[in-house]
């Protein structure tokens, strides 16, 4: 309903504006998958394999043929996004950037997430919530795996957009993420609402 | 013994008040003990002194009061608090002595190891000196909580204290000494642990924003100051501080640190409430690596992704940094070298200096380096004129920077560092005789020879991109790639993202063919790869067409490599059969298209139909045609056959 008043609307400015006419928008469903799928990979790959309703592997077999399909998909997505692939979310890029993310995550966020001392943030990114949970020496190490998170997670909105054709997405990209990594918390981790208070899940 | 001359006194109160001291539920007994003594007895349930930071604490005091020869007052006995911070004072002995005659009270506490007394004029009792030794520092929590938001969390003080209390606070002054002490604060941005100091101490906190003054010197242990993470050294670092704290934020007004070997400084510092670093202004700043690194540098460097450097070298400077940004800042070095682990950069003899100011002029200086490596290049030894004006640092005249056999001629350089966002740098680069064999070994390719020039009229750094006008120009066998339109993103983080155009004039197909080992061909090729994007050195989008279309011969071997890069097989049965009696071919044209988009590359060739695209157009007999058929090949296919064809040998972009 609020995507219809959001469109209607949006018709509305068009239609004031009179001269331009823009009919490509954001893939947001498909946006979303990808999104989960991502997420759902670099989050759980501490745990063995999981045989999750979409999940795919993490490199899909790549067929010469099939991604034309992805790139239509953004054009036209309500007629097609629904049982095929969907936003393209792995090139070689993002693929280095997930390797990356996986392991730290493994490696070292996890934990952090678990005792609170980092939350997720509305932007897409990870923030220092209260280092106090952890040992003094590892809290400059906390501040240095953040910042690291973050430049990848900046570049992986930023790469999606790009490997899109879309760079003007990012925002959408990061906010779509923003969103699915807060509803793929676990239970007890800190992320923030839209105020900035931080919330455990 | 007669028995009447036992008489107890009970009291009870609800409440009792003194200055500094309120007690609850009250109950007292006085008793003979028999032996000539009183018998004491004084319970609280709820004892509030704020002057200490102690609410709602359980008193139980019990003892014996006589009189001696002097006819002083003499208590001994236990106390025993419930519920005060630390578990201070949990089973406690208290030894009293009152003279009234020298107008003195003074009270020895004795638990375990742990000894505490104070002595105090009785007309005045607000004002005592206090001793304390082996004292935790927990048992000091409700004082300190007074003074600031933070908590001890380990450690014993010993202490010789004059303490003055007051109904807004109170004022201590004296000399003490900590061994393993350790602070926290919420959030955990501020913080100490297993530090051992001594020195001299002042706390006010009578006044608006509480005060404390610190000389003192330390060794041993951590400390966390914000981005600033020091492991102290064994030998004392001299350390000297006034600090004002109020509701939680904290103000170094005066901070002097002195590590002989590694770090001096003096400044001033602040944090607000949540930790944040609000000012930090260093005067005088003297650094020793890699001392200095190993014990202050290393977390914070690690936060702007600098990890595992090895420094050495010496440096002194100044900093002004507010909450706006970055005021000013100076360096100076008589000789410096640091390498970041990835070796993205590494300065070689570092020597001089940079003085700048957001708001006024600075005298010039001169900065030079024996080498400097950036990413893999090389650059030779350089020395540079710098002045700031107008809160830009500027180039005083061009500079020539030696680069594989050729030279990098900085012309004009303006750089703000005070704009963290928009236009940070502006510059002008040319490039002349830069040898493509040095460059091509560097990079790990295959070895060409070729030079490369250029000019960029302006180079500028934007937000985290750099943009580069004009183009570069690579004089390459024995034609012209042409780079244009660049712009590099985050060149030292972790995806770095170099956008161009590239245009191919004229090139000797022969010469390149031979290097790459992909077989043979002749002719000139033409080409333009467009809107190239590559992240961390690898290709993701560009537009490119490759055209040789002056005619020429191609050998079997490049067909069969065209043909499987193209995704083709070599024709087999009779058609290959008699097309391996050929060593090499005439052709007309070869064309191949390719447009990468989201890892897919989208082939194309001299002229497309339904049917495919002639990659190869030939000319004369036999004549030979290359159609292909796949229009969208994988890349990491694409890349891998290149690979395959000139049998590893190929490019490898790092």
């Amino acid at each position: 309903m609020r995507k219809l008043v959001y469109g209607l609307l949006t018709l509305l400015l068009v239609a004031l504006v009179g001269c331009v006419t823009i009919n490509v928008y954001f893939p947001e469903a498909a946006a979303q998958k990808a999104a989960d799928q991502f997420i759902g990979t670099v989050l759980d790959s501490a745990a063995p394999a999981q045989p999750a309703k979409d999940d795919q592997p993490a490199a899909p077999p790549k067929k010469g043929s099939q991604p034309s399909a992805m790139l239509l998909d953004l054009l036209i997505p309500a007629a097609y996004a629904a049982d095929t692939p969907n936003l393209r979310i792995q090139t070689a890029t993002t693929e280095a950037i997930h390797g990356r993310m996986q392991a730290r995550f493994r490696d070292t966020l996890t934990p952090l997430f678990n005792s609170g001392a980092v939350g997720f943030t509305q932007d897409g990114l990870v923030a220092v919530r209260d280092a106090g949970k952890l040992p003094l020496d590892q809290r400059a190490g906390v501040n240095a795996a953040v910042a690291d998170e973050n430049r990848d997670r900046n570049a992986l909105y930023r790469e999606v957009a790009n490997a899109n054709n879309h760079p003007e997405w990012e925002a959408q990209i990061r906010a779509t993420f923003a969103k699915g990594w807060i509803e793929r918390a676990r239970p007890g981790w800190y992320y923030q609402d839209p105020s900035g208070a931080w919330k455990q899940k | 013994m007669p028995l009447s001359a036992r008489a107890d006194v009970a009291l009870g109160a609800k409440k009792v008040s003194v200055p500094g001291l309120t007690m609850q539920a009250v109950q007292s007994q006085i008793g003979e003990d028999g032996q000539g003594g009183l018998k004491l007895s004084l319970r609280a349930a709820k004892a509030d002194v704020p002057a200490m930071g102690w609410k709602r604490v359980g008193v139980d005091l019990q003892g014996v009061l006589q009189r001696d020869t002097h006819m002083r007052w003499l208590f001994d006995g236990t106390a025993q608090l419930a519920g005060a911070p630390g578990g201070a004072l949990g089973n406690a002995k208290v030894s009293m002595v009152i003279d009234e005659a020298a107008n003195t009270l003074e009270i020895n506490l004795i638990q375990g190891a742990i000894q505490a007394s104070t002595a105090l004029p009785l007309d005045q009792p607000t004002h005592a000196q206090i001793s304390l030794k082996g004292v935790p520092l927990a048992w000091l929590q409700g004082l300190l909580s007074t003074v600031w938001s933070g908590r001890a969390t380990g450690g014993k003080l010993d202490a010789d204290m004059a303490l003055d209390l007051q109904d807004k606070g109170l004022q201590a002054s004296g000399q003490f000494a900590l061994n393993g002490g350790g602070f926290d604060t919420p959030g955990g941005a501020l913080a100490g642990q297993a530090v051992n100091g001594n020195g001299r101490l002042n706390i006010d906190t009578t006044t608006g924003p509480s005060r404390i003054d610190l000389d003192a010197s330390v060794r041993g242990g951590e400390l966390l100051l914000g981005p600033i993470f020091a492991r102290l050294p064994d030998h004392p670092v001299q350390l000297s501080l006034s600090a004002a704290s109020r509701n939680g934020a904290v103000e170094f007004n005066r901070l002097r640190v002195a590590d002989a070997d590694a770090l001096q400084l003096e400044g001033v510092m602040s944090f607000n409430a949540k930790g944040d670093l609000q000012q930090l202004k260093l005067d005088r700043l003297q650094t020793r690596f890699p001392a200095a690194y190993q014990r202050y540098g290393q977390a914070w460097l690690a936060t702007l992704g600098l990890r595992d450097m090895r420094i050495d070298g010496q440096l002194s400077g100044n900093l002004d940094l507010g909450t706006d940004g970055l005021r000013s800042f100076a360096f100076d070095t008589d000789g410096l070298d640091a390498t970041d682990a990835e070796g993205r950069l590494a300065v070689k003899g570092l020597r001089g200096g940079l003085d700048w100011n957001a708001s006024s002029d600075r005298p010039a200086t001169t900065l030079g380096w024996q080498a400097l490596q950036v990413y893999r290049m090389p650059n030779g030894a350089a020395q540079m004129r710098w002045q700031s004006r107008g809160g830009a640092l500027s180039l005083q005249r061009a500079v020539d920077v030696p680069l594989l056999n050729g030279r990098v001629h900085v012309g004009e350089l303006e750089w703000r560092p005070a704009a963290s966002k928009g236009r940070r740098l502006e510059t002008s680069l040319a490039f002349a005789g830069i040898d493509m064999t040095a460059f091509s070994r560097t990079m790990g390719w295959p070895e060409f020879p070729g030079t490369l020039g250029g000019a960029i009229p302006a180079l500028r750094w934007v937000d985290d991109r750099f943009e580069l006008e004009g183009g570069l120009s690579v004089n390459v066998f024995d034609g012209f790639v042409d780079i244009t339109q660049l712009s590099l993103q985050g060149p030292f983080g972790p995806s770095p993202v170099l956008t161009g155009d590239v245009q191919l004039r004229q090139l000797d197909l022969a010469a390149m063919t031979s290097v790459f080992d992909f077989g043979s061909i002749t002719g000139r090729m033409d080409g333009s790869v467009d809107d190239l994007r590559l992240v961390n050195w690898n290709p993701v989008a560009f537009k490119a067409s490759l055209l040789a279309g002056s005619g020429g011969r191609i050998s079997q071997r490049a067909v069969n490599n065209l043909t499987t890069v193209g995704g083709g097989g070599m024709a087999a049965g009779l058609q290959g059969a008699v097309l391996k009696l050929f060593k090499t071919f005439g052709y007309k044209r070869i064309g191949l298209n390719c447009t990468l988009q989201a890892s897919v590359c989208h082939m194309g060739g001299l002229d497309n139909d339904a049917d495919g695209y002639t990659i190869v157009e030939g000319s004369g007999l036999p004549r030979l045609q290359v159609i292909g058929h796949q229009t969208q090949v994988d890349w990491p296919t694409v890349v891998r056959r290149l690979k395959a064809a000139i049998e590893g040998n190929g490019p490898d972009v790092r």
